[in-house]
């Protein structure tokens, strides 16, 4: 398993959350494909040192999302990527998203032309991270 | 709730040391198979707890089981099922670590020595080292050791970090969670450290000068108590009292109120009796949460409301 | 239970070895030089009662004190072991250890005081019943001190109870006649006061109740000691009272007592009594306190014709023999009459050996091949 969890205590976002974020981004970064299977909650837990109960409820999260799904008998794999939002909440969450970051670019003084730069740069290497 | 299903009972206790109150009516329900966090502050009555829920200590008033039993009387049945670690990590220093081991199997009828040996090399424990000798580190791990090998149903930790360093306190939160493999076993720890409970606790208890303020998982915990900031045009007022706040402090034209959310109230109300410009959410770990509910602010004191979660 | 005895027994041997080398060391100071009492001497007595007590305290303490902590306490109490048995178990080892530190000390100094050349006087080994009972009466104090560091009470008055019928039982056993009623006293005080720590083990930190048999033992504990207790002091005052009292040197009224079948006078003398034979040969001089028997004891032993030593203690030498003061005081020997033996011994001043003995038939040197004196037929001899 190539993906490492790593979790902080004293954060804002509970450690739950913080779990399936980084599930939800290693999906999207491609380090997790459709069809890799996840740690078992309690391999997980003992490996990050969190209660099973809190890796339970990421997973449980994360299948609920539809990010992941529990296969009878086998375990949790990598879902088929499937939009569980509709069109017009896709929309709504990219909007709020776009307005935070927003509102932080402009906040810190950088250009138009800087962010949008800074964009870019970023959906490449989201999309083509670098062989290590 | 069948008793069978609770770990520990109590109702009402209290214990006076003398005129001095530390424990003031506890009513605690403690299912098994959980992980508990014991919060308080020093001296919040935390250890007086624990003795007295392991009948070293005699309550002044009401009632407690552990395990079904009752706590003033425990026999001998029911202390093999009840692993206790206290704290300081006390061990007879000229023993050697074989030598203790000797000792403590002798007491209990079941020993799982092979996890007596694991937990000893993971802290790096050899077996002709004197007890005193050992590292502070290196003691936590051997009185881990005496208290797991015996596998208890329940297990209670009285401030075990206590004095630790980061690796041994991580190695530690590895041996509570690894307790939790078996069903229906049962952890209770007390601590300062609000990491690790935040990692490894389902439910928290918090005292305060002897009361239970909140019993409650830990998430729902840190959901209920929010911290907003008011900003106003001109010195913030004074705070009339309001149901729910917590804390508050005025800094320059803001006032940053931590309050205990239950349904919105709370919040109307600030906006109502206040009027402030703005209202702004803000961010709050449980650290913090945990720091502005059980300390007491001189200007507080008379804001301070006594709930329950 | 094993590992509890041997854990106890590891956990202070060292300190058994020291206090053996210590009161072996104090005990044979105490006897060196000159000694008129051999084993009885007040020297070496004072040395075994306060030695031995402190040592049965002292061990109490060493056994107890350092598990007292809260969570070394924990530590302790908190197994599937019963409290009684942990109890059971620190007792045997204190048992054995308290053995280890007194026993032979004891017996060394014994061999030693009964080898021929010791002292001018003849041994006998009931004279080890005296150090004995003080060692024995070690059993007590522990206990006591074991119940004064355990028993919660908000009074010290309470918690100093146990001792002070631990000190009242000495005063009994060095007042008892025989050491057999010493004995009995001490098992006694012993049971009393270990049945009353069994209930008290456990609860040392809270108020637990005491269980009834412990509460029992707890009540007759308080009442002997208090009853028996204020009624000593009672009488040591007013015996106080009666030899201040009384005539000094000049002013005397003698008394008729009955010493060894034979009637004698009594003269007070600065708080005690000078005992006189009826020429006015000096026989000995009591101790204060010590009772006498009167004239009418005196006829009615005369009529039984049985000696009477009963004021005579198993701590005193005199029970089993009895000096003969020589007619010439620069005489170069002690004379004592053995009343086993019924032989009058003779021992040099300067070799401190046998020199020989003397029965009715006259002197001899051989004391195996001596006279013995009839039975009763008591005379003073003035070589």
């Amino acid at each position: 398993m190539p993906l490492q969890f790593h979790i902080s205590t004293g954060s804002d976002a509970p450690i739950f959350r913080q779990l399936v974020d980084q599930v939800r981004k290693a999906v999207a970064t491609g380090t997790l494909v459709e069809g890799d299977q996840l740690p078992s909650v309690r391999t997980l837990a003992e490996q990050v040192v969190v209660n099973p109960n809190t890796v339970a409820r990421a997973y449980t999260e994360l299948v609920r999302e539809g990010v992941v799904e529990a296969q009878r008998g086998k375990g949790l794999f990598v879902a088929k990527k499937m939009q569980i939002f509709s069109a017009e909440e896709r929309h709504r969450r990219l909007e709020q998203a776009i307005e935070t970051f927003l509102s932080e670019a402009v906040f810190l003084d950088f250009g138009q032309k800087e962010t949008l730069k800074r964009i870019e740069q970023k959906w490449n290497d989201l999309k083509h991270p670098k062989k290590e | 709730m069948p008793d069978s299903e609770l770990a520990i009972e109590t109702h009402g206790l209290t214990k006076y040391f003398g005129s001095k109150r530390v424990v003031d009516g506890l009513d605690l329900k403690m299912p098994k198979g959980k992980i508990y966090g014991f919060l308080g502050r020093n001296g919040a009555g935390k250890s007086t707890t624990i003795q007295m829920l392991l009948g070293l200590l005699e309550p002044t008033e009401g009632s407690a089981k552990i395990l079904g039993f009752d706590c003033k009387r425990l026999p001998s049945e029911a202390r093999a099922r009840i692993g206790y670690l206290p704290e300081g990590h006390p061990v007879y220093g000229w023993m050697t670590v074989e030598e203790c081991q000797k000792f403590q199997r002798a007491s209990y009828g079941s020993w799982n020595e092979e996890l007596f040996q694991a937990v000893l090399d993971h802290f790096r424990v050899g077996p002709r080292q004197k007890a005193g000798s050992l590292s502070r580190g290196q003691r936590a791990g051997l009185c881990l050791a005496m208290v797991l090998a015996p596998e208890p149903e329940l297990l209670i930790l009285d401030d075990p970090a206590l004095g630790l360093d980061p690796v041994t306190r991580r190695n530690l939160l590895e041996a509570m969670i690894f307790v939790t493999r078996k069903e229906g076993r049962t952890v209770l720890f007390s601590s300062h450290i609000l990491a690790d409970v935040e990692r490894v606790a389902d439910t928290i208890w918090v005292l305060h000068d002897g009361r239970l303020r909140a019993s409650c998982s830990t998430e729902t915990f840190r959901q209920r108590i929010r911290r907003v900031v008011l900003r106003f045009s001109s010195s913030p007022p004074a705070i009339p009292s309001i149901p729910g706040v917590v804390r508050w402090r005025k800094k320059g034209e803001e006032m940053w109120v931590t309050y205990v959310e239950n349904g919105h109230t709370t919040l109307r109300e600030l906006e109502q009796q206040l009027r402030p410009t703005t209202i702004e959410d803000v961010p709050l770990n449980l650290e913090d949460a945990f720091i502005d509910y059980v300390s007491v602010d001189e200007e507080d004191k008379t804001l301070l409301q006594r709930r329950t979660l | 239970m094993k590992v509890w005895i041997w854990k106890e027994i590891r956990q202070n041997w060292t300190w058994a070895l020291l206090t053996a080398l210590v009161l072996g060391g104090a005990l044979a100071y105490s006897l060196m030089g000159h000694t008129s009492e051999s084993l009885c001497d007040r020297g070496f007595l004072t040395v075994t009662t306060f030695g031995f007590a402190f040592t049965g305290a002292g061990l109490a303490c060493l056994q107890l004190l350092p598990e007292l902590r809260r969570d070394d306490w924990a530590f302790l109490i908190h197994r599937p072991v019963s409290p009684w048995r942990i109890l059971c178990a620190k007792i045997a080892a204190g048992f054995l250890l308290y053995g280890l530190a007194t026993l032979p000390p004891l017996a060394c100094v014994s061999l030693w005081a009964s080898r021929p050349g010791f002292a001018a006087m003849p041994f006998y080994w009931e004279l080890t019943l005296a150090p004995l009972a003080d060692l024995l009466m070690g059993i007590p104090f522990y206990f006591a001190t074991m119940l004064m560091i355990l028993k919660p009470g908000r009074w010290y008055g309470t918690r100093l109870l146990s001792l002070g019928l631990a000190v009242l039982v000495a005063t009994w056993v060095h007042l008892a006649p025989d050491f057999s009623l010493a004995l009995v006293l001490i098992v006694f005080a012993s049971a009393m006061l270990l049945a009353v720590l069994k209930g008290v083990f456990f609860a040392s930190r809270g108020s637990r109740e005491l269980n009834s048999v412990s509460k029992a033992a707890w009540i007759v504990l308080v009442f002997v000691t208090l009853w028996f207790g204020g009624t000593q002091a009672m009488e040591s005052v007013f015996r106080k009272l009666q030899t201040w009292n009384s005539s000094d040197d000049e002013d005397f009224t003698p008394q008729f007592v009955l010493e060894n079948g034979k009637l004698a006078q009594a003269l007070p003398k600065k708080g005690r009594m000078e005992i006189r034979d009826l020429d006015g040969a000096w026989i000995r001089t009591t101790k204060p306190l010590e009772r006498l028997k009167g004239l009418h004891d005196t006829l009615k032993s005369l009529w039984e014709s049985s000696p009477s030593r009963e004021w005579c203690t198993y701590r005193e030498i005199y029970r089993y023999c009895e000096w003969l003061p020589p007619g010439d005081l620069n005489a170069n020997f002690s004379a004592y009459y053995d009343y086993a033996q019924r032989r009058v011994l003779f021992f040099d001043h300067d070799t401190k050996r046998l020199v020989g003995a003397m029965g009715p038939k006259g002197f001899v040197k051989d004391p195996a091949g001596c006279s013995t004196f009839p039975e009763d037929k008591r005379r003073f001899f003035r070589p």
